[in-house]
């Protein structure tokens, strides 16, 4: 197999963050001794970020009103119905909770599984060579077409969630161990084997470390991913958690609770991504580069 | 894994070596290929309805292929590659602007990434209200899954111009035109085609979620149509022609780019 690391195929380009050390393009800097621009200060990025924000929003308001409230509610319904859902005992904050919970034991199934794998596979080539093809097929195969399967395999069960988030995200986290493990320098390998290490140390003390933040590229991939199959396996078969919620409310024409409910799904996903690139930045700290996230 | 071949046997890369363990790995990989499917037949027909096994789904796609799964199929393939192709203009040209222009990025980046990280299957139950359930769906959930990746690729090759190549370009007094046409965008293909990678698998799985939650035809309405009837071998004809073509759009893009950007180090992508 050919060198295959997680930016050949498509999946470690870095993730964008807002910070202006990374955003400020190399064109732009020429100038020199000139004041930075209006654009470049905190201030002037957050005033036109704002400025966004109240454009997008009043142009929905201006527009959603014009339309029947069963096709798109106005931004202030949506924050009305917001807080009472939030306030009053609705079926929102269970859900959210269920949804959240399953992703995150679903998630470390798939870690548990993914990065010991992702390790041996990458270590081994006996092992790479036999299991690679089912790893590639189910990596690009969409986890969605094995939710009829799973249905009749677990019923509209805890496990079927369970299933269809293992499969969206182990096979990110085992892709990108195993090209964080090729890309481990082979001189600190070669080190450790003259310095007679046995096998369970090179993993602990150079693998493991050396592959970090490739394993942090497939979590992160993996984080997401298992979001998305949390909320596709409530939405085609079990009809519960915050898809169950998101169908309900569709299904009774409240477009106001669909928009509440698909704030309330991104602000778990923004969330999630937050708090991944912060983890990744405590725990590599080789890594980092002078971008804080 | 006795016989295991650590990664530092490759100290002596003389090619009769790599020879021998290609065909090693060829016969190990059928080997494994061959303990799985008799595992898979055994386990499978004592209980057929449990997961199926191998012959019942070859019995099943010899009666299925043709009349039923490829007809709807295309029906899928036409969803997406509307979508993509609809989506591949509006995000390339978004991240360039994205890119170039500091008050696109500025405004834009938040709510891009926003958007990105959400999963857009949340908004089928939306987009049924305004399109039903229609082609156009369809084509929508696949062009919202692929133009953000593609975007935020293309922004992120735009901003990762090698600075020396514009400098070069700056001190032969090339205009902002010439930049961007022969600097920028080659440097940035790489990037793109990633996204459109991405894309695609986004496109695949969008379009199947859509199909199974809300359309009359295609290869996802096929598969629960199927799993209605407790027909899981059938189910797992759709999959594998799935599995099969998404492993050629994957290979096919990846052997594409090579083709196009021999430039594209993609160590350096990192």
């Amino acid at each position: 197999m050919t060198a295959r690391n997680p930016a050949e195929i498509g999946l470690g380009t870095p993730p964008l963050t807002d910070s202006p050390e990374l955003v400020a393009s190399p064109t732009e800097d020429l100038e020199v001794g000139k004041k930075p621009g209006f654009l470049y200060t905190r201030r002037g990025m957050f005033i036109v970020r704002l400025a966004t924000l109240v454009i997008i929003i009043g142009l929905w308001e201006w527009y959603a009103r014009g339309v029947s409230p069963a096709l798109l509610a106005p931004p202030s319904r949506i924050l009305e119905k917001g807080f009472e859902m939030f306030a009053t005992e609705s079926d929102l904050i269970p859900a959210i909770i269920q949804s959240v919970g399953t992703m995150f034991i679903g998630l470390a199934l798939s870690i548990a599984v993914g990065i010991p794998l992702g390790l041996i596979m990458g270590r081994f080539k006996t092992a790479e060579a036999v299991l690679d093809p089912y790893v590639m097929f189910l990596y690009v195969l969409p986890s969605v077409a094995f939710v009829p399967v799973f249905v009749v395999m677990f019923g509209l069960d805890i496990k079927l969630r369970l299933a269809l988030i293992f499969m969206s995200a182990a096979f990110p986290l085992i892709i990108n161990t195993i090209a964080g493990v090729k890309h481990v320098d082979q001189e600190l390998i070669d080190g450790g084997v003259s310095f007679t290490a046995n096998e369970r140390q090179i993993t602990r003390t150079i693998l493991l470390p050396g592959s970090l933040p490739f394993i942090f590229a497939g979590l992160r991939i993996g984080f997401s991913a298992a979001w998305v199959g949390c909320i596709v396996a409530e939405m085609t078969a079990l009809i519960t958690g915050m898809g169950g919620v998101l169908l309900e409310a569709a299904a009774r024409f409240r477009t106001a609770e669909v928009f509440v409910v698909i704030f309330a799904i991104m602000a778990v996903a923004v969330t999630i991504q937050w708090f991944t690139a912060r983890l990744e930045y405590w725990l590599t700290p080789w890594s980092r580069t002078n971008e804080r996230v | 894994m006795s016989a295991a071949v650590g990664p530092y046997d490759s100290l002596q890369p003389t090619s009769r070596i790599a020879s021998r363990f290609a065909t090693r790995k060829n016969a190990l990989r059928l080997l494994s290929l061959i303990v799985v499917f008799s595992v898979w037949e055994i386990l499978g027909s004592s209980n057929p309805f449990f997961a199926s096994h191998p012959l019942a789904i070859l019995e099943a796609a010899q009666a299925d292929l043709i009349p039923v799964v490829l007809p709807a199929f295309v029906t899928t393939i036409i969803a997406l590659a509307t979508g993509l192709a609809i989506a591949t203009p509006i995000g390339v040209g978004i991240g360039f602007a994205m890119g170039r222009i500091r008050l696109m990025d500025v405004a834009l980046t938040p709510y891009i990434n926003a958007i990105y990280a959400t999963p857009r299957i949340a908004l089928i139950p939306v987009l049924v209200l305004w399109l039903g359930i229609s082609f156009e769906l369809r084509v929508t959930i696949v062009a919202l899954g692929a133009v953000f990746p593609i975007i935020i690729n293309t922004y992120a090759g735009s901003k990762h111009v090698d600075s020396e190549l514009l400098d070069t370009g700056y001190s032969f007094t090339a205009n902002s035109r010439q930049i961007l046409r022969t600097i920028v965008m080659p440097s940035s293909l790489p990037f793109i085609f990633a996204g459109f990678r991405i894309g695609i698998g986004r496109g695949v799985s969008g379009v199947i979620v859509a199909e199974m939650t809300s359309a009359l035809t295609g290869l996802g309405r096929i598969m629960i149509e199927n799993a209605k009837y407790l027909q899981i071998a059938e189910v797992f004809v759709s999959i594998m022609v799935l599995g099969i073509f998404s492993l050629f759009l994957f290979e096919g893009v990846a052997r594409v780019q090579q083709w196009l950007t021999p430039w594209g180090n993609t160590e350096r992508l990192r």
